[in-house]
């Protein structure tokens, strides 16, 4: 598809709210504007060092997933590690994670709306209403096999064997038992194994041994990088602020396993000692410090914005920046992928959460705790109470926010502002 | 320096004018579609109450949902912390305060010197406040003020199973369709507030002694099912729509908060 931006133009003029859609769908469907793109928006002086690794990744990964190899294209869940498909040669497409950059672009109104146009139930996950628009839209990329697991969010692996019926592709869940001991471990290895061949047969792709090495080692060597980002967020006055850091975290689900995500982690690291060393943390007012569970609105709602901006508090650290999992053994690197997935804290007893969270807590020195409950979310939203009734106990503080991540319309600023501000004056 | 509140809620907005520890003047207002004006003709009001003058009046301290649009406060600080601090400075012993607005309830839990300590609020939708009240008054062809006494005359329980305002709105509908007396469905909606703001109080903590501020405090039938729900007697104090305006001029008397 050829580029034209004076036709974009006016068709916006036409239809003001097709203007993003049109634009990112026609960049997504040219390889050469997307190949220029990725040469390109990493030489901008006004792209921060910090965000030119990503930039690179994600624009070389979009020409690839829509040009190049589409047969070598696996739609996965976001708990599959990306590190598996990567060392088999493969391209992972995390469709959750598109959707939360399609809403950080205004794209997710209308394809929630087309969503719906197609009979999509409203109480589900706008993440995956979102996707499934936004595939019904032409934004996403073919694919030669889905894989989800079963733990923590069991829509996805509804969503995607839906999506692969209909395209009459193979689909595989990997079924995770919510204990971690060594007979899940055999169980959950032993799937990988078999998925492993399953994607073989489906991609033509050939397990290689040395090159999912090579992919664990990647993997750990990012993990390093971002266990130093994450030691240097301790301090105070914290030197990140939180919001952008809820951004980019679905990146690292994509970016492990892959050369850029050692530049990606590294660039982090390197600016958040520089902002350490010289005491210039990006934001200066910082009443209080803040641990954040689950997610941020991506949409223009205002809230992280208004609470690090104008009330002082700062996001010192979010749970889903926590690596839970070991350094990853590059010699057994499927039973380590299976430990990977076993041990995240949201896999099993509510307990395995609770810790991280306390340990959060009392590593980032917070002085509350926030939940963004995102409408459909049930194993985020529902541990709520529990958390609540621990961190009481603990005198630690909590708001609960119910909203959206994906869907502006369903995100009511006025009271959420309402809620983060008083939440902050009983703190101050 | 005469510190000043205003409170610009969703129905009503109100001005306290402070002369040290006592109040001065207080006004309540429609709000109507625009807070800035709505502040302004409570300010107006308060201070020809006064008989101060515009230039008299020290810091102002605006709340409630309409305080972004009040420029000319010298602060903005939200209803949850003024309701606190003024329910406090009148019942210092009390440690939850419930307010029903016309577009949200809360229930705040206060500490010793005034201060929110934790807070629940209702949910996104109308359900268990004013609103509901309004609404389903409405479809019973009655006013805001008569549903507390008619309530009084209930003779049996009748359950209205909707907590969507909406809905509740067709519920009684039906229910009147169906004959049932009006005492009757205005008793089944106090009720249904009352649940629904005393699961709130439950999931704060209640505490032995609890206030009940807002418009609705004046309802004696929401104020009567919410005592059975808790099973425990309110303190209201005379003027409960005034509560969060007072605690504005509170803070800004002490520029603290
Ligand atoms: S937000 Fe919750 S329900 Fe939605 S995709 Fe993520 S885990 Fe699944």
């Amino acid at each position: 598809m050829k580029l034209d931006f004076g036709q974009i133009l006016s068709e916006a003029e036409a239809r003001p709210d097709s203007l993003a859609m049109n634009a990112a769908l026609r960049l997504l469907h040219s390889p050469r504007g997307l190949q220029l793109a990725r040469w390109i928006a990493p030489l901008d002086p006004r792209l921060p060092a910090h965000f030119r690794p990503s930039a690179k990744f994600t624009l070389e990964l979009a020409r690839r997933l829509y040009a190049e190899k589409t047969e070598h294209v696996v739609w996965a869940s976001v708990f599959v590690p990306c590190e598996l498909l990567w060392g088999l040669g493969l391209m992972p497409f995390y469709p959750e994670v598109a959707a939360a950059a399609g809403a950080a672009i205004g794209l997710t109104p209308r394809a929630i709306a087309s969503a719906a146009e197609a009979g999509t139930p409203v109480d589900l996950c706008t993440y995956h209403r979102a996707s499934f628009g936004l595939e019904r839209e032409g934004f996403y990329p073919s694919a030669a096999a889905f894989v989800s697991t079963s733990h923590l969010c069991t829509l996805a692996g509804i969503m995607l064997a839906a999506e692969a019926h209909r395209r009459a592709k193979p689909f595989r869940l990997i079924d995770v038992p919510p204990t971690f001991d060594s007979d899940s471990l055999d169980y959950v290895e032993a799937q990988l194994q078999t998925l492993v061949s399953d994607l073989e047969v489906a991609t033509g792709a050939r397990y290689d041994p040395d090159r999912m090495r090579e992919a664990l080692r990647l993997s750990n060597a990012a993990r390093a990088f971002a266990l130093e980002l994450n030691a240097l967020r301790v301090q105070k006055p914290a030197p990140l602020r939180g919001g952008p850091m809820l951004t980019v975290l679905g990146l690292g689900l994509w970016i492990l396993g892959h050369r850029d995500g050692v530049s990606h982690f590294r660039a982090w690291r390197d600016y958040t000692a520089e902002r350490v060393e010289r005491r210039d943390p990006e934001q200066s007012n910082q009443k209080i410090r803040l641990f954040w569970l689950h997610l941020r609105p991506y949409g223009e709602s205002g809230l992280i914005e208004h609470l690090e901006n104008d009330l002082g508090g700062v996001i010192a650290f979010e749970e889903h920046n926590t690596l839970w999992w070991d350094e990853l053994d590059e010699a057994r690197p499927l039973r380590a992928l299976a430990a990977k997935i076993l041990g995240h804290p949201s896999n099993g007893s509510i307990e395995r959460r609770l810790a991280m969270i306390l340990d959060g807590v009392k590593r980032y020195e917070c002085d509350g705790v926030v939940h963004f409950s995102h409408w459909g979310c049930r194993q985020a939203a529902g541990a709520t109470r529990v958390i609540r009734d621990r961190l009481r106990r603990e005198g630690i503080p909590m708001l609960e926010l119910d909203g959206d991540c994906i869907d502006p319309a369903n995100v009511q600023s006025g009271p959420l502002r309402t809620r983060i501000e008083a939440f902050v004056e009983t703190l101050v | 320096m005469y510190a000043t509140g205003i409170d610009i809620g969703s129905t009503s907005g109100e001005a306290v004018i402070l002369n040290g520890n006592g109040i001065l003047a207080a006004s309540v207002v429609d709000t109507g579609y625009n807070s800035r004006r709505a502040a302004e003709a409570a300010l107006e009001k308060a201070l020809a109450d006064s008989g101060l003058k515009r230039e008299q009046i020290g810091p102002i301290v605006a709340t409630g949902y309409g305080r972004i649009a009040i420029e000319f406060a010298d602060r903005q600080v939200t209803e949850i912390s003024c309701y606190a601090k003024g329910m406090a400075h009148i019942f210092p012993d009390v440690r939850t305060v419930v307010d029903i607005g016309g577009q949200d309830s809360k229930v705040i839990a206060v500490g010793k010197n005034g201060k929110a300590m934790d807070f629940a609020m209702n949910d996104k939708c109308a359900a268990g406040t004013g609103r509901f009240l309004e609404v389903t008054a409405r479809a019973l062809q009655l006013g805001l003020s008569d549903l507390g006494g008619i309530s009084a005359q209930a003779t049996r329980d009748l359950a209205i199973s909707s907590i969507c305002t909406v809905f509740a709105e067709s519920e009684v509908i039906t229910l009147v369709a169906e004959g049932a007396e009006r005492a009757d469905i205005v008793a089944g909606l106090h009720r249904a507030i009352a649940k629904r703001v005393g699961a709130m109080v439950k999931r704060i903590g209640p505490n032995p002694i609890i206030a009940f501020a807002g418009g609705v405090a004046k309802n004696e039938g929401v104020k009567r099912a919410l005592e059975r729900e808790l099973g425990i007697s309110l303190v209201i104090p005379p003027e409960p729509q005034i509560v969060g305006a007072l605690g504005a001029a509170l803070i800004a008397r002490d520029g603290e908060g």
